[in-house]
């Protein structure tokens, strides 16, 4: 079956495509999500890639590319979100709730006005099956920002995600690094979207970094556990899609979240089944 | 006291607003008070209703152009003429149960099945989906043998509905349907010509069956309804071995899909697209695919233009 799946790979570009991109997609939302998670954000994700459509709609109307519209409306609701976040006292997840479904609301009503001859919805449903070669060199571009901005700005983004009020009296600006990773995580979200779909985008970002997150403690190995496992996941996904004929994004989301229950449970440290041994350990020490 | 009055306020506000809104809504209607009034589910029947009614009959089409009538969110303006409508055609062969949009409308329209709505595909024997064989393939109207017992089925539920009128209707129908054969034969004869190794429709959704039936073609796809477009690597495979095993010179796209899957099979089997189709919709007013005749004579020309290749 294995052999079947690289004679696959070496007869169909459709599946080079789909391995190449969702590899990338992997990589990308790997790195980023570590980020986003630690942050608590994780549903920010989610919100960018549902408050993009009105830009989607609106770049429609003016024939321009899908992914100018959809980034300028992903970060401006990831400005939005911090602005209400920050001057009123309701929570960031309420903030998201409000924003995010206000824009797809706002998208629905310019996409009844655009009267699109195609379903502009497809673009919060990609398929990895269909990606384009534009979209994959797209893809790739944005892997690369990503890989260098986090590179050069490691130590910063480290430190505001552990301790804000530490690298607040180094005299750092928290907000702009704060809108640097919005404006990556929207990059990722916008660019992924196209391609592989939102379900997907989600999983990707959430998924992997979690799992990395309940195997180790230290960021490095963090964020380079999580974009091992978005990788994984998206090559042993899209081999059992290809072999039991599944639908690929589905089967790719799924893999991640087999890795992360493996993790929740068998971790050596955060484990659930360490954690129960320890309190038995704990109940049978005080009886004794 | 202060907070009182400005609810009391706010309540006037709110019903001058509505009331203003019913008021422009009314003079709209009067206009057309004498005409029959017809609701159709999308813009093919509302066509075919106006070839057939001419002036007797104003219609009203629920889905606009260029949306997919499987999933539609009706809006309260499809709510309002449906519920006001004398007769509301539907296509049915499944066409309208994606979300059980039709159904849900029809019931807060408190409408009844022949006698308020009809099926214009009553009269055509169905071709089944060959993934669920429960289910019939709803794409009947891309035949135009099919296209003329739906123009007589909306004439025979005019006529039954506005007797009155039933002349006016005979002779409008006859017309129409006579237009439509003399298509139907041209087109079959040109078809003959097209080489048996090129005789391969390709298109994104399995919408051609009834299609490539009536024009002696085979219909291959990428999956065979739209709701399948979350695709498994398979569908992409079983297409390009297909396509790759035949002569075929050259693709084709519905408007109303994405079109990223097609253009992936184009490179994956280094084809040309060769031109949009029509399927679920027509095109938008002033294009060239504006009426059921013209979107199906587009439909035959492009494909027979682009099969000789």
């Amino acid at each position: 079956m294995l052999h079947d799946f690289f004679q696959g790979l070496v007869d169909y570009q459709f599946l080079q495509n789909a391995l190449l991109t969702s590899i990338m997609v992997g990589i990308s939302a790997g790195v980023i999500g570590s980020f986003i998670i630690l942050r608590g954000m994780s549903l920010m994700g989610d919100a960018i890639s549902h408050a993009v459509l009105p830009g989607v709609a609106i770049s429609y109307m003016l024939g321009s590319s899908y992914i100018i519209g959809a980034t300028f409306f992903g970060i401006f609701s990831a400005a939005l979100i911090g602005f209400v976040g920050k001057h009123s006292r309701l929570k960031n997840d309420t903030a998201i709730g409000i924003v995010f479904s206000s824009f797809f609301a706002l998208g629905i009503i310019l996409i009844s006005f655009a009267r699109s001859a195609t379903d502009l919805y497809h673009i919060l449903f990609g398929n990895v099956l269909a990606v384009r070669d534009s979209d994959m060199y797209l893809t790739a571009i944005v892997m690369v920002i990503v890989l260098l901005a986090v590179l050069l700005f490691y130590k910063q983004l480290k430190l505001t995600s552990f301790a804000p009020t530490m690298a607040q009296s180094y005299g750092w600006n928290i907000g702009v690094i704060n809108y640097g990773l919005m404006f990556l995580l929207t990059l990722v979200a916008v660019t992924s979207l196209q391609t592989v779909g939102t379900i997907l985008v989600i999983a990707m970002l959430i998924t992997p970094a979690a799992t990395a997150y309940q195997l180790t403690n230290k960021l490095s190995v963090m964020v380079g556990l999580s974009t091992l496992f978005g990788v994984l996941s998206a090559i042993i996904g899209l081999y059992f899609s290809y072999s039991y004929n599944l639908p690929s994004g589905a089967t790719i989301v799924l893999t991640a979240a087999v890795f992360f229950i493996a993790a929740f449970l068998f971790s050596p440290s955060k484990g659930l089944i360490q954690q129960l041994r320890k309190d038995a350990r704990s109940a049978a020490s005080s009886i004794n | 006291m202060k907070h009182k009055k400005i609810i009391f306020a706010g309540i006037i506000g709110l019903l001058l607003l509505a009331g203003c809104g019913t008021k422009n809504n009314e003079t709209t209607d009067t206009k057309d008070s004498k005409k029959l009034e017809v609701v159709a589910t999308n813009s093919i029947i509302a066509d075919m209703v106006k070839e057939v009614g001419k002036d007797e009959v104003s219609v009203h089409s629920i889905v606009p152009v260029g949306t997919d009538p499987h999933e539609y969110e009706p809006l309260p303006e499809d709510i309002k003429k449906a519920s006001e409508a004398e007769i509301v055609f539907y296509n049915g062969l499944n066409l309208e149960t994606g979300n059980g949009w039709f159904d849900k409308l029809m019931e807060t329209a408190k409408k009844k099945e022949n006698e308020d709505y009809f099926a214009v595909s009553k009269e055509v024997e169905p071709i089944h989906l060959t993934g669920n064989s429960k289910q019939e393939d709803p794409h009947a109207w891309l035949d135009i043998s099919n296209g003329v017992l739906y123009a007589k089925q909306i004439q025979s539920v005019l006529s039954e509905k506005n007797p009155s009128n039933k002349d006016s209707y005979r002779k409008n129908a006859e017309a129409y349907i006579k237009k439509l054969k003399a298509l139907d034969a041209s087109a079959k004869e040109e078809f003959a010509d097209i080489p048996a190794e090129k005789k391969l429709l390709v298109t994104s959704e399995g919408a051609f069956k009834y299609f490539s039936k009536a024009y002696d073609l085979t219909a291959a796809y990428i999956w065979e309804i739209n709701t399948e477009s979350q695709g498994t690597p398979e569908q992409m495979k079983q297409i390009v071995e297909k396509v790759r095993a035949s002569k075929v010179p050259s693709l084709f796209v519905e408007t109303s899909v994405d079109k990223r899957s097609m253009e992936r099979l184009a490179k994956e089997v280094d084809l040309p697209i060769y031109s949009d189709l029509y399927t679920d919709s027509l095109a938008k007013k002033g294009d060239p695919g504006d009426s059921y005749y013209k979107m199906m004579k587009w439909n035959l020309d492009k494909i027979h233009e682009g099969l000789m290749e």
